[in-house]
């Protein structure tokens, strides 16, 4: 049984070696630390006086009784009653606007279902008379359909019209460029023809004026012609003289 | 959470608190000191068992009362926190004083009739070291926990009266 019972601290005490050695370097240096405040702080525990921690210990108990019966913590805190004060006067002031709220709402329903009522009658003698209506309105629009469509047959052929008299007015347009140039023409033709007129004038002037021309210079060549015979009578006569003096003039010269 | 039922759960605690910190050490240690395996006479020989009794008597106190106030205490409360990390602190010195008082050198000597056979001693300084490592990342979490109570107080407090809107007000 011995030997069992080493063999089996044995295999404790190796698990817990094992254990040790992982977590020693990590835990190790806090276990340092405790120790070091912990000795520290143990000189001032008092030694071989247990009176005193006895004393403690019901100090402590006393003092957890007296202040976990005085505050047990079902205490709502000042802030939560207020807000609790607050949340009921809400509430109160809720279930107020409800009840009247909800009396508003019967008033209203009863209202409301009244004029349900009258407007479900009205609505009747409305749909008969919109009934009728509804049958003169599909009188109305058959003839109306009617008259769209002849209107639209009208229509086309106004456009179609329309379309002969623009294609005449565009030549309309044309024949009035083409007189606006006859007539530009025809002005061009006048002022020519004025032109010429007075052309035809001054050259009557001017025939006018040779004709004078031409009178004076008939006056002058008869003139002319008659001092021409007068000329012509003394060149005669000048060669008559010439004709002497010559004549003189050789019978000087047989003379010498 | 009515007074009665917090002061109950203190009590619990408490007495959860008490039996493991002091009652059971004690009948360990007492169990211990005069163990006989076949006959033969395991002595606890170390000269402090008084002390060491002393000692898991005076931390166990502290402890098992600072568990009442502890467990009797509102959740997220600060007086909670307050006095969770007191605990934690206080159990890290019960720890510890099993050092303090030679109990992790721990030497037995068989004696068989009058002759003194041999003796075993247990060294489990390593062990406790690494559990105060373990108590130091809790003491943190506790830290941590405390400051949460006392920063987010409204909130916390909002939370918990929240779920008792139209319960009791035993105030």
């Amino acid at each position: 049984m011995i030997i069992l019972a080493v063999d089996f601290i044995q295999i404790i005490a190796d698990i817990v070696a094992a254990i040790l050695n992982f977590l020693n370097p990590i835990v190790s240096p806090m276990g340092t630390f405790m120790v070091y405040w912990m000795e520290y702080v143990l000189q001032f525990f008092p030694q071989n006086d247990l009176i005193v921690y006895v004393s403690i210990a019901i100090a402590i108990v006393i003092l957890g009784l007296i202040v976990n019966i005085a505050w047990p913590g079902n205490k709502r805190p000042g802030f939560l009653k207020k807000v609790d004060e607050v949340e009921e006067k809400i509430e109160r002031k809720v279930e107020e606007l409800d009840e009247k709220v909800e009396a508003k709402a019967k008033e209203v329903e009863d209202k409301v279902e009244e004029k349900i009522a009258e407007i479900e009658t009205k609505v009747k003698k409305k749909a008969k008379k919109a009934q009728k209506k509804a049958k003169d309105l599909e009188k109305k629009a058959e003839t109306l359909e009617e008259r769209a469509e002849e209107i639209d047959e009208k229509i086309k052929k106004k456009k179609k019209e329309k379309i002969k008299t623009e294609e005449l007015e565009e030549k309309l347009d044309e024949l009035e460029e083409k007189a606006e140039k006859l007539e530009d023409l025809a002005e061009e033709l006048e002022e020519e023809a004025e032109e010429l007129e007075e052309e035809a004038e001054e050259l009557e002037e001017e025939t006018e004026e040779l004709e004078e021309e031409t009178e004076e210079l008939e006056e002058k060549a008869e003139k002319l012609e008659k001092e021409a015979d007068t000329l012509e009578e003394e060149i005669e006569e000048l060669e008559d003289d010439i004709d002497n003096v010559e004549k003189e003039l050789d019978k000087t010269t047989d003379k010498e | 959470m009515g007074r009665l039922f917090n002061v109950v759960k203190g009590i619990i605690f408490m007495c959860v608190y008490i039996a493991t910190t002091m009652v059971i050490p004690f009948l360990t240690f007492t169990w211990v000191k005069e163990v006989q395996i076949l006959g033969v006479g395991i002595v606890l020989t170390q000269h402090d068992y008084d002390n060491i009794i002393f000692w898991i008597s005076a931390f166990g106190l502290l402890i098992s009362a600072t568990a009442f106030f502890n467990y009797s205490s509102p959740k997220q409360s600060i007086r909670k926190g307050t006095f969770a990390m007191v605990q934690i602190i206080l159990n890290c010195l019960y720890i510890w004083s099993y050092k303090f008082s030679g109990a992790t050198e721990i030497r037995f000597e068989i004696v068989f009739e009058i002759a003194n056979i041999g003796f075993i001693s247990i060294n489990v300084q390593n062990m406790v070291m690494l559990y105060m490592g373990v108590y130091f990342l809790t003491i943190l979490l506790k830290g941590y926990d405390f400051f949460d109570f006392l920063l987010n107080r409204k909130t916390i407090r909002e939370k918990r009266y929240k779920k008792e809107v139209g319960g009791n007000d035993l105030s």
